[in-house]
C-alpha cells in the first residue's frame, strides 16, 4: 500500500528523511523513532502533504502529493492540536465528511459512527475551542475515520490522552488494522505502540534503522546477548544446570538472597524451548520469568546503540 | 455541494469575531473623517465630502486594507493555525479549496466596502437625504477593486510566508505613491483605474503648470474601457497564477519530528 524507494527529503540543509526505501502494507504498522528522527516528515511525503526531494512514493501505487484520487482513500490524524476552534466536533467532522465526498443520510450516519467510535458522542455539539487536548485528539481521529479509508495515518494519536482513552484508541486501531485496513501510527514513546503491534518501522536521525516484526528484529541482533530473567529461590543451582547449555553465554544471581537470576544467551529459540524440560526435570522453582529484551525500548536502544 | 460548504466554513472562519472587529472599525473609518470635515467646515457641502472622503478614505484606505486583511487570510489564516492539513488530505482539487477561500475573502471585503460607503453617504448627507450620493455607483466599482485587490493579495498569499507585509507595504507605499506621480506612472496603480470608473470631484495632485512642462507624459488618461481591461485582466491572472502556485507548493508547517 505504501512504498517509498530511495527517498530523501531535505528542508534546506537540515535533512528530513535519507535514503529511506521500505513497503508498509495491510494491517497495523508503527513508525518509531525519536523527536527529530523524522517520524513527520515520512508522514508528510506519505499523506502527500510534500514532496521527495530525491526517490519516489507511492501510495495505493500513486504519487500522493495534491492527488484527490489518493486523498479519497486516505484518513489522516495530524500531530498537531488545532481544529476549527470555533465548530462543535459534530460540524468538524461533518464538513470533512462532506469533503470527502459524504452525502446526506450516508454522512449523517457516518459522522455519528465514527464521533461514537471514539467515544465523543456526548461532547459532539459543544465546540471544540473548549475541547481537553484528549477530547481534540479524539475528535480528529473521527474525523480521520468519518469515510472509512482503506489507509489510516495517525501522527502521535496517543498524545494527550489518559490512560482509559490511550487503552481504547489503542483498541480502536488495533481492531481497523485487523479489518485488514493499513494503519500507520507513528510514536516516539515504545510502550505506547508495543501493546498495538509488533510490527515496526524504526527510524533514527532520517534513516531507516529497521522494519518488521520487532521479535525478528531483535533476533538479528546477534551481537547482542538476549537476557532472560528468572525468578527463583534456586538460583545457583538452576544457574549451575543452564551453564552446561551450549549457547548459554552466562549466568548472574541478583537481587537479595540471589533470588533472582539473569542468564545470557544468543540462541533464545533454542534456551526456551529447552528450559521447561530442565525446569521439570531437576524440580526447579520458578515465580516468574521475562526478558527485558523482547521490549521495543531494548530493540531500539540496541539499534542506536546506546 | 463541497464547494458550497466549503465557502460557507471559509466565510465562518474569516469572519470570526477578531475579523468582525477588523470589518466594524474600517467600514465606519470615513463616517468618522466624514462627520470631523462636517464639524470642521465652515460651510458643509455634502456631495463634496461625499466626494473627498470616498475617494481618499473608502478606495485609498478601507477597500485596499480590507482587502489585505481578508485577501492574505485565504491560505496564511489556515497555514498559521496548522489546519490547512485537512483542507489538503481530502479529495480535492487544490484549486477548488483555495477558489472557495477567495469567494470567503471577496464578500468579506465587498461587506465591508459597502457598509463604509453606505454609513459614509448618511454622514455626510443627512438629514437632507442620501439621494445624491452615488452609493451604487461607488459599490459597483468597490466591488471590482475587491476582486482585482483580492485576486492580487490571494496571489501574493500563495507565495509569501508574510504576505501581510507585503500587502501593508503595497497598499501604504506603492498606492499611496505611485497614484500622485505625474503622466503615465499612474498606470501602475490600480488605484487609478477604479478612480476612472467611479471619478471623484477631488483636487488633482499635479499642478497645471506641471502637467505643461512634463508636456506628452501628462497627458495620459486611462479610458473607461482601459480600466475594465486591466482590472478583470488582473483579476483572472493573479487568480489563476495563484491557482497555479497553490497547486505545487508545499503548505506543510516544518515542525519535524
Amino acid at each position: 500500500m505504501i512504498e517509498f524507494e530511495h527517498t530523501s527529503r531535505w528542508y534546506g540543509q537540515v535533512i528530513g528523511v535519507n535514503d529511506v526505501t521500505c513497503r508498509i502494507g495491510p494491517g497495523l504498522t508503527a513508525l518509531l523513532g525519536p523527536n527529530g528522527a523524522g517520524k513527520s516528515t515520512l508522514i508528510k511525503l506519505l499523506t502527500g502533504q510534500i514532496l521527495p526531494t530525491a526517490g519516489r512514493v507511492r501510495v495505493l501505487g500513486l504519487a500522493p502529493f495534491a492527488n484527490p484520487a489518493v486523498m479519497a482513500r486516505l484518513g489522516y490524524c495530524p500531530d498537531s492540536e488545532a481544529c476549527y476552534d470555533d465548530q462543535t466536533g459534530e460540524e468538524f467532522v461533518s464538513l470533512m465528511a462532506s469533503l470527502s465526498g459524504l452525502r446526506g443520510q450516508e454522512r449523517a450516519r457516518r459522522v455519528a459512527a465514527s464521533i461514537d467510535r471514539v467515544g465523543m458522542a456526548p461532547h459532539a455539539r459543544r465546540r471544540i475551542g473548549g475541547y481537553s487536548k484528549g477530547m481534540r485528539q479524539r475528535i480528529k481521529i473521527a474525523q480521520a475515520l468519518v469515510h472509512a479509508p482503506d489507509l489510516l495515518v495517525l501522527d502521535e494519536p496517543l498524545s494527550g490522552l489518559d490512560p482509559v482513552a490511550r487503552h481504547d484508541v489503542s483498541e480502536l486501531l488495533r481492531a481497523i488494522g485487523g479489518e485488514g485496513r493499513c494503519v500507520v501510527v507513528s510514536s516516539h514513546i515504545l510502550h505506547e505502540v508495543e501493546a498495538m503491534t509488533s510490527s515496526i518501522v524504526l527510524m533514527y536521525r532520517g534513516r531507516l534503522l529497521a522494519q518488521g516484526d520487532v521479535s525478528a528484529i531483535r533476533g538479528l541482533i546477534d551481537r547482542h546477548p538476549h537476557r532472560i530473567v528468572i525468578d527463583t529461590p534456586d538460583g545457583r543451582a538452576l544457574a549451575r544446570r543452564l551453564l552446561e547449555l551450549p549457547y548459554v553465554l552466562s549466568a548472574r544471581l541478583n537481587g537479595p538472597d540471589d533470588s533472582s537470576l539473569e542468564v545470557e544467551t544468543r540462541t533464545p529459540d533454542a534456551f526456551y524451548s529447552a528450559f521447561p524440560s530442565i525446569v521439570l526435570a531437576d524440580g526447579f522453582r520458578i515465580k516468574a520469568f521475562h526478558s527485558p529484551d523482547n521490549t521495543l525500548e531494548a530493540v531500539f536502544n540496541y539499534l542506536v546503540g546506546s | 455541494m463541497r464547494d458550497a460548504l466549503l465557502l460557507k466554513a471559509s466565510l465562518r472562519d474569516m469572519l470570526r469575531p477578531r475579523k468582525l472587529l477588523a470589518v466594524a472599525v474600517l467600514s465606519v473609518v470615513p463616517a468618522i473623517i466624514a462627520v470631523v470635515f462636517r464639524l470642521a467646515a465652515e460651510t458643509h457641502v455634502p456631495s463634496e465630502t461625499y466626494a473627498g472622503v470616498a475617494s481618499g478614505a473608502t478606495f485609498g484606505f478601507v477597500l485596499v486594507m480590507a482587502a489585505v486583511v481578508f485577501g492574505t487570510a485565504t491560505v496564511r489564516q489556515e497555514v498559521e493555525q496548522k489546519t490547512i492539513v485537512y483542507l489538503l488530505t481530502r479529495p480535492l482539487p487544490r484549486w477548488r479549496v483555495l477558489l472557495a477561500r477567495y469567494a470567503a475573502a471577496l464578500v468579506a471585503i465587498v461587506v465591508t466596502v459597502s457598509l463604509a460607503t453606505v454609513f459614509l453617504a448618511a454622514a455626510a448627507f443627512c438629514p437632507s437625504g442620501m439621494g445624491a450620493a452615488p452609493i451604487g455607483r461607488d459599490i459597483g466599482v468597490l466591488a471590482l477593486g475587491a476582486l482585482a485587490y483580492g485576486s492580487l493579495f490571494l496571489f501574493a498569499a500563495t507565495l509569501l510566508r508574510r504576505p501581510l507585509i507585503f500587502g501593508v507595504l503595497y497598499a501604504f507605499g506603492w498606492e499611496t505613491l505611485v497614484p500622485q506621480l505625474p503622466g503615465a506612472f499612474k498606470a501602475l496603480s490600480l488605484m487609478s483605474y477604479l478612480r476612472t470608473l467611479a471619478p471623484h470631484q477631488v483636487p488633482e495632485p499635479v499642478s497645471m503648470e506641471l502637467r505643461q512642462a512634463l508636456g506628452p507624459l501628462a497627458t495620459f488618461t486611462i479610458t473607461t474601457g482601459l480600466a475594465w481591461t486591466v482590472l478583470l485582466s488582473v483579476t483572472i491572472g493573479f487568480a489563476l497564477a495563484a491557482m497555479a502556485v497553490f497547486r505545487r507548493r508545499e503548505y506543510a508547517p516544518r515542525d519535524d519530528d
